[in-house]
């Protein structure tokens, strides 16, 4: 589950052929119109490259911005949304996804505590959230959570 | 087959009537055991075997090589206590001059006794009366065979029978499917009135939910295969309108439809340690999460099976060692590790890994693994092309090429030096770390030669 959405992005970071690799200035930070989607997709995209802290940086821009948002939508909810509401909780859906991909990138970068810590805010805190794979179905980044916690925490 | 709903404290006095049907001649239980659902007047439910409460610890088992004494030891040992089989023929097969029920039996394992109702997908027409009948009368001669063994806990009536795997295929499903299974939970019930059915579907959207409570009342427990999403398979199923017991019947890792895919399309393995805690956490995160409706589990899949690669679902190599997810689950089941645990792949790299490289270059790998108990570690590589024969639904998949010879300096030992295959295509470079005492880690890394 916890790769579901990269499998389009990965083309960014598993491309190319051995010998064909040379350096690549990384790019600048680009908020774009700054809506929680495209902070979302450009968190996806910095994450997928392997640029961890820029992934971060994405990710905490979406949080800053719709989190208050996101989590009246988690308050108003008792269960997950059915797919044809899901785009309904947008704010929601993406804050939490960007919670998801934070921990994500702070797992990469060796900052345990942290990435536990936003992956349980997902977890605990907004778990409706809902994102889309392009396979073709709704996931819940607070269920793709569960074992990175578990992977953080314990001795597996 | 229907339960009926009862009181904990009654329960004894009433357990061998709860699934009886009244018009039907029950046959008494011989030396069988008695396997019973009580239902609370709050709505939630407890197995109880033998009058006893009876979680399912289990897993879906698909050893057939003659080693089910070791492989049912290892089970009990690690604090499991159920296997689930899919078809009949499983049963069939001489394990070290014994049926599987009754070396599960000797161990003190339980089985959900699978059968297995034909797909549609594999060309079982619902209108050939013939087959219809011919498929009744098996399971008809199956129930009469096994219903009296102690081992047997409930019918596996089915798996994923329903499912059109087909892309964009309707989430609707062929209501002659639970017709039919009610027809033949009919059976059992005529016949085995001791014993539960459950039936095995694959994700339970609410117009599934909803044709199953119309069409298939004769259904005691729903088992649900989720990979992914398991750990809030069950909390799905309620919402989607379940209203009866349930258990997780197939999980413990994403799938490989479900994770990411190298540029050439080959799924991404995740390595022992994501798989562990995936299990672990699907498995305990389930189970808390909706107590009394969960009767338990069974985690896939205690064996091997070559599914995009000989690893990715198996819980012990085909030579018997267990891997990192028996720990895990042994966690699981009983709150400790065992005493030897299997070896931690820390990481292993590769150059060439998720990459395309040349045909015929000479490279290299490296795996940092270590033993919690100081067990030497001895390690086997292998090049193996990509699978070729990609299936779905868990069907059958041939096993690809091994190329021994790529392997030129280091076998045996954490680094190793090999060539690329010569001839274009997807591959992957396996490790394997022995503990020499029945526990390994397993890995691979995919590459491509254009």
């Amino acid at each position: 589950m916890t790769r579901l959405l990269l499998i389009t992005l990965a083309a960014v970071s598993l491309s190319g052929c051995v010998s064909a690799t040379s350096p690549v200035e990384p790019p600048a930070l680009d908020f774009g119109d700054f809506t929680s989607q495209t902070l979302t997709t450009q968190a996806w995209l910095a994450l997928a490259r392997g640029d961890y802290q820029q992934a971060i940086s994405y990710a905490e821009k979406c949080a800053e911005l719709y989190e208050t948002e996101a989590r009246k939508m988690q308050a108003s909810m008792s269960e997950a949304a059915a797919p044809d509401k899901v785009h309904d909780y947008w704010a929601l859906n993406d804050v939490g996804t960007s919670y998801f991909i934070r921990g994500e990138a702070l797992t990469k970068l060796g900052r345990k505590t942290e990435a536990i810590a936003s992956f349980k805010v997902v977890r605990d805190e907004l778990r409706y959230a809902q994102a889309w794979d392009p396979k073709g179905w709704f996931w819940r980044p607070s269920t793709a959570a569960y074992p990175k916690i578990q992977m953080l925490e314990g001795d597996f | 087959m229907r339960f009926r709903a009862g009181y904990i404290s009654v329960f004894f006095a009433v357990s061998v009537f709860m699934f009886s049907e009244g018009a039907i001649a029950a046959p008494k239980p011989g030396s069988g055991s008695v396997v019973a659902l009580e239902k609370t007047v709050d709505g939630q439910f407890r197995l109880l075997r033998n009058g006893e409460p009876f979680e399912v610890r289990g897993v879906g088992y698909v050893i057939d090589d003659g080693t089910d004494a070791d492989a049912l030891a290892l089970l009990a040992a690690s604090g499991g206590n159920a296997i689930r089989t899919w078809g009949i023929d499983q049963l069939e097969i001489d394990a070290d001059g014994k049926n599987l029920l009754d070396l599960a039996h000797e161990h003190g394992i339980a089985v959900t006794l699978g059968f297995w109702v034909k797909h549609a997908r594999h060309g079982f027409d619902y209108d050939d009366v013939e087959s219809v009948n011919r498929q009744r009368e098996l399971l008809r001669e199956a129930v009469l065979t096994y219903r009296d063994h102690p081992a047997l806990l409930m019918w596996g009536l089915g798996n994923e029978m329903e499912k059109d795997f087909t892309p964009g295929a309707s989430e609707e499903t062929d209501p002659r499917v639970w017709k039919e299974l009610n027809h033949l939970a009919g059976i059992i019930n005529e016949l085995d009135p001791y014993h539960p059915v459950m039936t095995v579907v694959d994700g339970t959207p609410a117009s599934k939910i909803d044709s199953i409570r119309k069409l298939y009342p004769r259904l005691d427990i729903l088992g649900i295969n989720s990979y992914a999403g398991a750990t809030s398979a069950g909390e799905r199923a309620l919402q989607a309108g379940w209203d009866g017991p349930y258990m997780l019947t197939e999980f413990g890792v994403t799938g490989t439809w479900e994770v990411q895919l190298t540029t050439w399309g080959a799924p991404i393995e995740p390595d022992p340690s994501t798989k562990a805690a995936e299990s672990y956490t699907a498995y305990t995160v389930d189970r808390n999460r909706n107590p009394l409706r969960n009767l338990g589990s069974y985690v896939f899949l205690w064996g091997s099976k070559q599914e995009a690669t000989f690893s990715w679902f198996g819980m012990l190599l085909p030579s018997g060692e267990k891997l990192a997810r028996v720990d895990a689950m042994a966690y699981a089941w009983t709150g400790d590790w065992p005493t030897n645990r299997v070896p931690k792949l820390e990481s292993m790299t590769s150059p060439v890994a998720f990459k395309e490289v040349v045909a015929g270059t000479t490279t290299y790998a490296k795996v940092d693994c270590r033993d919690r108990e100081g067990d030497t570690l001895r390690y086997s590589w292998e090049v193996r092309a990509e699978s070729s024969d990609r299936r779905v639904g868990g069907d059958a998949e041939a096993a690809p090429p091994s190329f021994p010879d790529a392997i030129s300096k280091g076998q045996g030992t954490d680094r190793i030096e090999f060539k690329v295959p010569d001839t274009p295509g997807g591959y992957r470079l396996f490790v394997t770390a022995y503990d020499g005492k029945g526990g390994a880690a397993v890995h691979n890394l995919p590459f491509y030669v254009p």
